[in-house]
């Protein structure tokens, strides 16, 4: 064997503060490595991970949660009148039939048409609704200087033209009391209220059709009732305004319309009647000439509203 | 109180602790590095604590774990060494005399500790072959090229 010798690196010097560091381990404490969720990489990697979980969640549930396009009129109540016009049921805001003999707060005393004090504590006549997803409805207010149509693409029965038509500017002050225009024959015509529901404990009773709030292609400023397609175009339909307190504004008469798609509608203007009105709550009825009152509802005028109009049905 | 083959942790660093330490520079080639992969084998048989049939066995298995660790260690710190750190604490041995350990430090490394422990610590061709866990021939070959490669090494140094 040939003699290679490598003492130089075999004796190469331990220096004495590693052999001392080499000597201590037993008094060291072990090096644990970290469990591997405590890892700082693991902790990340997981928190990004819920983050986008989070995210992606909220995202996709966000989808579901538009608002419905068509709106629920809580505030309009409907009633239900015998042969003689006495209101035997009305439905309250959240579609339940009260009997008129309930004596709730907010009903309409079919005699003098004046409204009960109170019934805005009591919310019968509430203009608000909490939503599923917990946001506060309105009514839906429509803004007729966009949306309503010439007075070409209205048809309009010759016997209502003039009477409150705001574009000829000729509307007159009609006398609720003594209707010019009432038929007879025309008493015993149903009013809009259809037969036949579910959940009603009658069934002999008419359904009562939830109130909506529609489209509107009303003129400005006004007050329409949505009549049901039978609806005799010779009836007249009065409106009657009070304030919220029950105090009585004044009466007009509203214009039976026929709108395209079979729609009926009756088209009150109070300005076109000398009635102005401000800001604040307003509760209406609109009956027939026979005094039945075809619907009673609630609404807000806000400075921001002012020119709109307000549909019923 | 821990035993290695009869001698406490204490006698075995002491006893073990130039070989360890050559070791590492053998396959390191630079002190600073040498320190932190020596502190690792002794920690390894510190908490580690096998069972040794005998002190020639310890030694074996130190060096066995130093060849290991500076094998770890280098691949960790590839990138993490600059070359000119490295030239700055690089081992240098004397060239004047006989001692050949500055043209060992310049043979390749699989060639380096094959020498290193046959020479250096008169190992037995399958000793070498159980410590580095090689093939015997394996480590024949390379006893051969690298007794030629260091040959030419401290033969042309000296002679040039």
């Amino acid at each position: 064997m040939d003699d290679y010798r490598f003492d130089a690196l075999k004796n190469i010097e331990v220096p004495p503060a590693v052999l001392q560091s080499a000597l201590n381990i037993p008094d060291q404490k072990p090096k644990k490595s970290k469990p591997f969720y405590l890892k700082p990489g693991i902790i990340a990697g997981t928190a990004a991970a819920v983050l986008m979980l989070v995210v992606g969640m909220t995202l996709f549930l966000n989808i579901f949660k538009n608002t419905p396009s068509v709106v629920k009129n809580i505030t309009s109540t409907q009633t239900v009148t015998d042969e003689n016009g006495k209101i035997k049921y009305y439905v309250d805001e959240n579609g339940e039939t009260v009997p008129q003999s309930s004596g709730r707060a907010g009903e309409i005393n079919e005699k003098d048409h004046t409204f009960v004090s109170g019934n805005s504590a009591s919310g019968s006549h509430g203009r608000t609704a909490e939503t599923a997803d917990g946001s506060t409805l309105q009514p839906r207010i429509y803004n007729s200087e966009t949306s309503a149509p010439s007075a070409q693409d209205q048809t309009v029965p010759a016997e209502t033209q003039g009477t409150s038509q705001k574009a000829t500017g000729t509307a007159t002050q009609p006398d609720i009391t003594e209707p010019n225009t009432a038929d007879v024959s025309d008493d015993t015509e149903p009013c809009a209220i259809p037969t036949e529901s579910p959940g009603i404990p009658d069934e002999t009773e008419p359904e009562i059709i939830p109130p909506t709030v529609l489209p509107s292609e009303f003129y400005t400023g006004s007050l329409g009732l949505l009549l049901p397609a039978d609806f005799s175009d010779s009836k007249t339909v009065f409106c009657r305004l009070y304030d919220s307190g029950g105090g009585y504004i004044g009466g007009l008469t509203a214009k039976t319309v026929s709108m395209s798609g079979g729609m009926k509608t009756a088209v009150a203007v109070p300005i076109d009647n000398g009635i102005e009105l401000t800001p604040g709550d307003y509760n209406v009825i609109f009956e027939d000439s026979n005094g039945n009152v075809l619907c009673k509802a609630s609404f807000i005028l806000a400075y921001w509203n002012m020119s709109s109009s307000f549909l019923f049905s | 109180m821990r035993q290695f083959a009869g001698l406490s942790f204490e006698q075995a660093v002491r006893e073990y602790s130039q070989t360890v330490f050559s070791v590492c520079v053998m396959r390191l080639q630079n002190t600073a590095d040498a320190e932190d992969c020596y502190q690792n084998v002794f920690a390894k048989l510190y908490y580690k604590s096998p069972e040794f049939s005998d002190s020639e066995h310890l030694k074996a298995w130190l060096i066995r774990v130093a060849v290991n660790e500076c094998k770890n260690y280098i691949r960790k710190n590839r990138r993490a060494l600059p070359i000119d750190s490295i030239r700055e604490q690089a081992v240098e041995f004397d060239t004047s005399g006989i001692d050949m350990s500055w043209a060992l430090m310049k043979t390749p490394p699989k060639y380096r500790e094959v020498l290193y422990l046959y020479y250096g610590y008169n190992y037995k061709v399958s000793e070498i072959a159980a410590i580095l866990k090689l093939n015997e021939n394996t480590v024949k070959t390379r006893l051969n090229r690298g007794r030629k490669l260091l040959k030419e090494i401290y033969g042309g140094d000296n002679n040039g």
